[in-house]
């Protein structure tokens, strides 16, 4: 008998149609898939096992990927963007010219390919290189590549850094200050943040059984007073970093200081580690979205409110004018100037992500009203669901919408006032909610990056 | 020399703008400037030093920078980001944040 992980059904079942894939026939393989392999299986796979696949592997569409699994024959995806699908054969070569680029192959291959490779050969070989380093260095090191099943010991890892001012990126995450089991370092802004990304690390467990952004038990690190004073807290694709603010746009120590901004950058980081949506156009605002509607609902857990008796507003405080830098009860109304959009008739292309995300985040506001209680228990449950197995790198609002409604009708009931509570949210934000194509969904989140 | 400078997005998506006249400037500060745009390489740095779409990261600040000479023979435009500037672009940049700073506030 193999060791199967208690908690995944979807990995057993996984296994087995590999195994199944491997000693049958390609045409058998893809029957097998098409009647074994149910969308929800496949979510379930692309969540839990390849996840680590998408961080390995940066494939262009139509182009062949592997899938490691351990103690199981690579398979090979082949994802055609035009239909949506994914066929799955059982022999592949990876560093043939058309090849998806795998953790296994030799870092040379990639300085190869840096040198010699067209523009879009070198970019995916930096990413990867940059991800195998990442995978195989210490710090970041990814607990989960060897062992593929969560972790019993689910336990949070902090490590907040001291960039002195300098805003050389290659200079991150700067000096190191504090980690598990140290004591307060007496500088508010390093323990704040210590203690905020604690609070987010325990909020997504708690509530989500998620171990931290990559589900892997990944190291929480966060740079503090990065550049002078610096406006701004940002998610690098690795770490969380924070600027000091200036008192002239943003108060000093408030952006350290806000769990629901820590909040919002680290969801940055578990989006980043699953629907990986893209930062620009629609897909962008949702990004930005999911990380205020999570930033929101972590600050509410915290302090246990109900959806009617909190603020709603994200960075309550920061700004030297102004309530908040968004309100999702009133997107547009946080701050003189304030332009954000609720409506997707409003929505343009050239918008700062942060603009459109007042689509996503209204109707998030409006379906935890219509639903009550706490925001986290059903309504941030379907937004979880959504943004870690059903939206991918390209969704849009129209997705997001169909998705929720699809997600509040399989955990609370088909046509249940959870699901009437979304499609009524979205509606009001110029959004009708539909069933959505699940089979559209399945390969690009296969093949992510 | 004609300096032109743009900070956008960020956490809450603002932008600061400022357009520096060196001119108007005194010329110990035109040295520095000129030592910074010297020692950065400017006019040999890639027009887009951007990160790809989908790599992840998020909130950081975007910059643009355009330099113009005064008979507008020799321009040259940088776009990069808190996540891509090359090192040797720092310090200009942090002192065009500065000079941004001490003229605008935030603003959509
Ligand atoms: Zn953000």
């Amino acid at each position: 008998m193999v060791w199967i992980p208690k908690n995944c059904y979807c990995f057993y079942r996984l296994i087995i149609i590999s195994a199944l894939c491997v000693l049958n026939s390609r045409k058998k393989e893809q029957q097998l898939r098409k009647h074994v392999c149910l969308p929800t299986c496949v979510w379930f796979a692309s969540a839990e096992v390849l996840q680590i696949q998408s961080r390995m592997s940066c494939p262009a569409p139509n182009t062949p990927t592997r899938t490691l699994i351990r103690n199981v024959r690579p398979i090979c995806s082949m994802y055609n963007e035009n239909t949506s699908e994914n066929t799955v054969t059982r022999n592949c070569v990876t560093d043939s010219p058309n090849a998806g680029i795998c953790f296994i192959v030799p870092a040379h291959y990639f300085e190869h390919k840096i040198k010699e490779g067209s523009a879009e050969q070198r970019d995916r070989a930096i990413y990867t290189l940059k991800i195998s380093q990442l995978i195989r260095g210490q710090r970041m090191a990814l607990s989960g590549v060897q062992t593929l099943g969560l972790s019993a010991h689910a336990k949070v890892r902090r490590e907040v850094y001291d960039m002195q001012n300098s805003q050389t990126q290659t200079e991150l995450p700067g000096k190191s200050v504090r980690q598990e089991g140290s004591k307060d370092t007496g500088d508010q802004d390093a323990d704040n943040v210590f203690n905020n990304s604690g609070t987010v690390y325990k909020f997504y467990n708690e509530v989500f059984k998620r171990n931290s952004l990559n589900n892997r038990g990944m190291t929480l690190v966060s740079s503090v007073h990065f550049a002078r004073d610096y406006d701004n807290a940002y998610w690098n694709g690795r770490q969380m970093v924070y600027g000091d603010g200036d008192d002239i746009d943003f108060k000093k120590h408030k952006l350290a200081g806000l769990l629901d901004v820590t909040g919002h950058e680290m969801t940055h980081g578990v989006t980043n580690f699953t629907s990986n949506l893209d930062y620009v156009g629609e897909s962008g605002g949702l990004n930005e979205s999911m990380s205020d509607c999570f930033g929101v609902m972590i600050a509410q857990w915290a302090a246990n409110q109900t959806v009617d008796a909190a603020s709603w507003l994200i960075g309550e405080g920061l700004m030297m004018e102004g309530e908040a830098l968004r309100s999702m009860k009133d997107p547009g109304k946080a701050y003189p100037g304030d332009d954000q959009i609720k409506n997707y008739k409003d929505y343009r292309d050239d918008m700062d992500v942060h603009t459109s995300s007042g689509i996503g985040n209204y109707a998030f506001y409006l379906a935890c009203k219509n639903v009550g209680g706490h925001s986290w228990e059903k309504i941030g449950k379907v937004w979880y669901i959504t943004n870690t197995a059903r939206l991918k790198h390209g969704s849009g609002f129209q997705d997001a919408a169909n998705h929720t409604f699809d997600v509040a009708g399989s955990l609370f009931g088909e046509g249940g006032t959870e699901q009437k509570a979304v499609s009524d949210a979205w509606k009001k934000t110029g959004l009708e909610a539909k069933k959505p194509d699940l089979l559209a969904n399945v390969g690009p989140r296969v093949v992510r990056r | 020399m004609k300096i032109f400078f743009e900070q956008s997005g960020g956490i809450a998506g603002l932008s600061r703008k400022i357009t520096i006249d060196t001119n108007s400037l005194p010329p110990s500060e035109v040295q520095e400037i000129e030592s910074m745009v010297n020692s950065s390489n400017f006019y040999e740095l890639p027009s887009t030093i951007t990160q790809p779409k989908s790599n992840g990261a998020a909130d950081y600040f975007k910059y643009k920078i355009t330099l113009e000479s005064d008979n507008g023979s020799n321009k040259h435009k940088v776009q990069t980001s808190d996540i891509t500037m090359p090192s040797q672009l720092t310090p200009f940049i942090a002192y065009l944040r500065r000079k941004a700073k001490e003229h605008n506030r935030l603003s959509k």
